[in-house]
Parts: structure tokens; C-alpha cells; sequence
């Protein structure tokens, strides 16, 4: 294999592992969104069920429901907390991909320049 | 960059304190299911007397009703909350217990429906009704039946005898037997599907603002019109309305 070659699936390998990042963030972002609506619905509603003012039916114990539902509500808070830090981590990342791309590229141009 | 750390640092503390309630949760309804919990769902069978009149209203609960080979009405129900029976001057009345309820975590609240079984006779009177639930009808046989709902789907199987028929968004499902009745069809936005036996002999009357008739004929080809109609079949002996906005009548003779 020539290093224009190498070069160029070293930059279809770079964007590649980009654009999986990027969907990735997507998910974890929709994931965090989700959990978060799924603990704000569902903690409040088991105190008002404790409270007595709603009537709350369930297939788990009240106990087991109330650690579940507050869990969730913690672990959607949690993840939404770090949602800007990994978008932050994806966008330098995806700066530092897009740069090795363009180097990659220049590097194979160049070769390609000097071959003929 | 002390900020992103931080805010790093205090969601992942949160998401694992989470994980830690989460995980005690599961611990506990492991333990209660050991101990036999089985969840807040009511399943409940109730026995009455034959009624002259029934009436059932729902909330979002589905209604079946069917004759069955008993000698007392039966009334089998699965729910958030116990219904509400009422028995007065031979009227049975079911209703459900409108207090605001949420199902979480419930896959069994799924299975939410009452089950009414009657004992054969001809009643006086009978009255479904439901807001969001469906309503099931076999076979019934009563001087005056209502079904209403206002999003719930219908199934009517041999409503033969006079029948008022309502529903504001749902779909209605008819299968007749030997239609000798005059009945009034009301479905909103809901589609409205009949069929009925070569022998019915019906004169239909179809008013929509912006719904499609649509008649499959075994004896002839499918027909469809779109607007008001008006169908002669077989000496047109019974009157049969439906009325809809935009929902589209199919009649399938057959």
C-alpha cells in the first residue's frame, strides 16, 4: 500500500470515528433528556401519592417505588449536569479530527504533487 | 474549564447516587416480591342480581359486555381503583372511580378493563359508556341500548334491536345478524365499519361533511362516493343513519 494510500484511509478512519462520536453525544444526550422527563414525572407524582392526593398504580412496592423514581430522577439530573462538559469534549475533539484530516490531506496532496 | 470540571465532577456524583437509590429500589421490590407483593392493581370479580337496567361509565377503562350461562350478573374488573356499584330500583349501575390516578412502572394496569357477564334475558334498558376506554357488545338484547364514547374504538356484534350508537373520535365495528331495527349512527371523526347478512333489508341514509362511503357488495362491485348517500338494499325496510364530519362509512354485505 502507497502512503497516499495510508493517508487517505487514515482521514476516511478519522471522520468516520467523528461522525460515531457525534451520534453517540446525540444518543447520550436524547438518553439523559429522556431519564430526566421520565424522574420529573415520576418522583412527584409519588409524593403526591404520599401525600395522598393522587392515587399512584404500580407494580412495585411504595418503598421500591420511591427509590426507583427518585434513582432515576437523580441519575437524569446527573447526566443532564454532563451534558455541556461532553459536548464541550466533542467539539474539541471534532476540532482536533477536522485538523489531522486537513494535515492527512496536505500530506497526500503533496505526495501526489511530487509523484508526478 | 473549572466550571466543565465541576459540572463533570457534580453530575457524575449525582448519576451514581442515582444508580445506588436505583439499584436499593430493585433490592427492595425484590425483597417485598419474595414476601408476595404483587402491586397496587385491583382484580376483583362482584356478583349482583339481575337488573331490568344496566348502566357502565368509564373513564378510560374498556367495557365488555356479553351474555354469559349464569344466574347473576358478574362483574370482573382489573384497575387502579375499585369500582363503584349502585343498585336501585332495578338499575345496576357501574362506574369508575374518577380520582385523578397515574400508572407507573405498571405493565399489569395494561390489562384494565371490566368484564360484565349478564344472564340471558331481554332488558329494559342498557348503557355503555366510556370516555378514552373501548366498548365490546355481544349479542345484547334490551329495549334501549346507548353506547357512547368520546376516543374509545367500538365492537358491536349483533346489536339487532333499536340501538343509539355515539362516539366523537373512535372507530365503530358492527356486525349484524338480521338488522330489523331503525338505528342511528353518530362517529364524529371516527371511521364506521358494518356488515350485515344478504338478507337485512335496510335503507341507508349517510350524512357527512367530509367523509367516504364505501359499499362492498358480495352481488355487486365495490362502490365508493364521497359526501352524503342515500342506499337502497333489499326493499329497504329498516332505516339505518349514520352521521360523521369526516369519518368514511364502509358497509360490506356479505
Amino acid at each position: 500500500m502507497t502512503s497516499k494510500h495510508g493517508y487517505r484511509l487514515r482521514t476516511a478512519a478519522a471522520r468516520i470515528g467523528g461522525a460515531v462520536l457525534f451520534l453517540l453525544t446525540v444518543c447520550y444526550i436524547f438518553a439523559a433528556l429522556g431519564i430526566l422527563s421520565l424522574g420529573l414525572i415520576a418522583f412527584p407524582s409519588v409524593l403526591l401519592g404520599r401525600l395522598g392526593l393522587l392515587t399512584v398504580t404500580s407494580d412495585l412496592a411504595p418503598a421500591a417505588l420511591m427509590l426507583i423514581s427518585s434513582g432515576i430522577l437523580l441519575v437524569g439530573a446527573g447526566m443532564s449536569l454532563c451534558i455541556i462538559p461532553i459536548c464541550s469534549a466533542l467539539i474539541n475533539r471534532l476540532k482536533s479530527i477536522s485538523r489531522t484530516v486537513g494535515i492527512l490531506r496536505k500530506k497526500a496532496s503533496n505526495e501526489t504533487t511530487e509523484a508526478s | 474549564m473549572k466550571r466543565l470540571k465541576l459540572l463533570k465532577i457534580s453530575g457524575t456524583a449525582a448519576a451514581l447516587a442515582g444508580l445506588a437509590l436505583t439499584a436499593a429500589g430493585v433490592t427492595v421490590q425484590y425483597l417485598r416480591s419474595q414476601n408476595g407483593y404483587t402491586g397496587s392493581v385491583i382484580s376483583a370479580e362482584e356478583e349482583f342480581e339481575t337488573p331490568r337496567e344496566l348502566v357502565v361509565i368509564t373513564g378510560s377503562m374498556p367495557i365488555t359486555v356479553e351474555y354469559g350461562d349464569v344466574s347473576a350478573v358478574k362483574v370482573a374488573y382489573t384497575g387502579s381503583l375499585p369500582l363503584i356499584f349502585s343498585e336501585d330500583k332495578g338499575t345496576l349501575r357501574i362506574t369508575q372511580n374518577d380520582t385523578f390516578t397515574i400508572d407507573l412502572f405498571s405493565p399489569r394496569s395494561r390489562e384494565a378493563g371490566v368484564t360484565v357477564t349478564l344472564p340471558h334475558k331481554a332488558y329494559e334498558r342498557i348503557s355503555l359508556s366510556s370516555s378514552g376506554g373501548s366498548i365490546t357488545s355481544r349479542s345484547l338484547n334490551a329495549g334501549d341500548l346507548e353506547f357512547s364514547t368520546k376516543g374509545g374504538d367500538m365492537t358491536l356484534y349483533g346489536i339487532d334491536e333499536h340501538a343509539y350508537v355515539r362516539t366523537e373520535s373512535g372507530s365503530i365495528h358492527a356486525e349484524f345478524s338480521s338488522y330489523s331495527a331503525d338505528m342511528t349512527i353518530n362517529a364524529g371523526s371516527g371511521n364506521v365499519e358494518l356488515i350485515m347478512s344478504p338478507e337485512s333489508s335496510i335503507y341507508l341514509e349517510f350524512f357527512t361533511e367530509d367523509g367516504t362511503f364505501t359499499s362492498h357488495r358480495t352481488d355487486a362491485s365495490d362502490e365508493s362516493r364521497y359526501g352524503d348517500s342515500v342506499m337502497m338494499y333489499n326493499g329497504a325496510k329498516n332505516r339505518l343513519n349514520v352521521n360523521t364530519t369526516s369519518g368514511d362509512l364502509d358497509l360490506y354485505i356479505c
